[in-house]
């Protein structure tokens, strides 16, 4: 029963991860300037600041983009 | 601020503080492991090394949980609130440090996927002195990282405050959770006393911290001020400290500056993580936040060109020797009349 929990979150868990990760690259090249007009022109080391935030927020972030 | 982003805020201020951190840890190292190799000659560099990021990560937590409750209760603290940010994200990498050898030494050495192993190498989940430890650290790491990866300022702005805080907030959480991983490991493994008193001291440190600083502001925001023809009594112009305010509660909560022999009020809210503006205090003519040094000019609460954040702002009159502030806004970013003390003398 504990096995079957645990492979479901671990699961889960990757399946997240790994969309958060493809959502990412679409995120730091296009969606954050959509979102916040201030990335515009912002350093390349800035972006690479935010990315691990965009792999791990992805959920939030791809419902403002949509709602915007 | 809010125009152009960058990847790290530094100014002189925050690079000496990160430089106290990196010598700090790189002493703490250095000693950790000379008095390793003489008490304990036989334990394993990987052992000690996860012993010391763990022990380091849990005390760098409670200095970060403890800097908020010290800056209500005595000012000289604010330094540390300022840069706090930069401490927890360094906390979040030397968790992930231990975390991460811990896996390796304990986890990744079987035939089992070393995630599954955290999980499923123990399954005493209902017995006290045998739980599986890892796990509460695993879930702490994961909160710290989400912590860590959304500390920019990029990621408050545009999560919204609510949000951003509510994320934040999880920080407790984490603390429980590492609490237990740390206590129901040290069941397993530590003899001595001396431990759990440690743990339990800092623990007690943390919990009365924050309830005597509750305390206080409760009884602050209780006291009941003089109200006259809609204005709220602050107190006598010498009460107040050169470049430094009085708060008062009079539905929102309002700052009163005195600075150059004059005298302006504007919300106590920073608009940028809802930082206490009235215990910052005016540098360079500008009221400064003492959580991120956000500023804002007191006549008009509009943060210096080219920043675009604006507090509200307050009408101020000297009646009877004494300051009254009107508890009605005159708006966000709307110039008013500073007070000048010289011609009430």
């Amino acid at each position: 029963m504990i096995e079957v929990a645990v492979d479901i979150l671990l699961l889960l868990m990757g399946t997240y991860l790994v969309l958060g990760f493809l959502f990412s690259f679409y995120f730091i090249l296009k969606g954050a300037s959509k979102m916040d007009e201030d990335v515009e022109g912002s350093p390349w080391h800035f972006k690479l600041i935010i990315w691990p935030g965009a792999v791990l927020l992805w959920v939030v972030l791809l419902r403002k983009l949509i709602r915007k | 601020m809010s125009v152009g982003y960058t990847s790290i805020l530094w100014n002189a201020e925050k690079k000496r503080y990160d430089r106290g951190i990196l010598i700090f840890v790189l002493v703490y190292l250095v000693a950790f492991y000379a008095l390793h190799a003489i008490l304990h000659p036989n334990a394993t560099f990987e052992t000690l090394l996860i012993r010391a990021f763990g022990i380091l990560a849990f005390f760098f937590l409670h200095v970060i949980l403890v800097i908020g409750p010290l800056t209500r209760l005595n000012a000289a603290f604010l330094p540390l609130l300022y840069n706090r940010r930069h401490l927890g994200v360094s906390m979040f990498f030397i968790a992930l440090i231990h975390g991460a050898f811990s896996i390796q030494q304990f986890h990744n050495l079987g035939d089992m996927n070393p995630m599954r192993s955290i999980f499923l190498s123990n399954m005493e989940y209902l017995s006290l002195n045998q739980f599986p430890f890892q796990t509460l650290g695993f879930f702490a790491l994961i909160i710290l990282g989400l912590m860590a990866v959304s500390s920019h300022d990029f990621w408050l702005k545009n999560l919204g405050p609510m949000v951003w805080k509510s994320l934040h907030m999880l920080v407790y959480v984490a603390y429980a959770l590492i609490i237990l991983h740390v206590v129901l490991g040290a069941i397993q493994n530590e003899k001595s006393l001396t431990f759990f008193a440690i743990v339990l001291g800092g623990f007690t440190s943390v919990t009365l911290l924050h309830l005597v600083a509750g305390r206080m502001e409760k009884r602050v925001d209780e006291e009941k001020p003089i109200v006259d023809n809609g204005f709220v009594m602050v107190c006598r112009p010498r009460e107040l400290e050169e470049n430094r305010a009085k708060i008062i509660r009079w539905g929102e909560r309002i700052a009163v500056f005195k600075y150059d022999g004059k005298l302006s009020a504007v919300s106590n809210v920073c608009k940028h993580q809802g930082g206490p503006l009235g215990e910052g205090k005016i540098v360079d003519g500008c009221i400064t936040c003492p959580w991120h040094g956000y500023q804002y000019l007191p006549g008009n609460g509009q943060s210096p060109p080219p920043f675009n954040e604006k507090v509200a702002t307050y009408e101020l009159k000297i009646q009877d020797g004494y300051v009254w502030v009107n508890p009605e806004s005159k708006g966000e970013g709307v110039e008013v009349e500073p007070l000048n003390l010289k011609d009430y003398e």
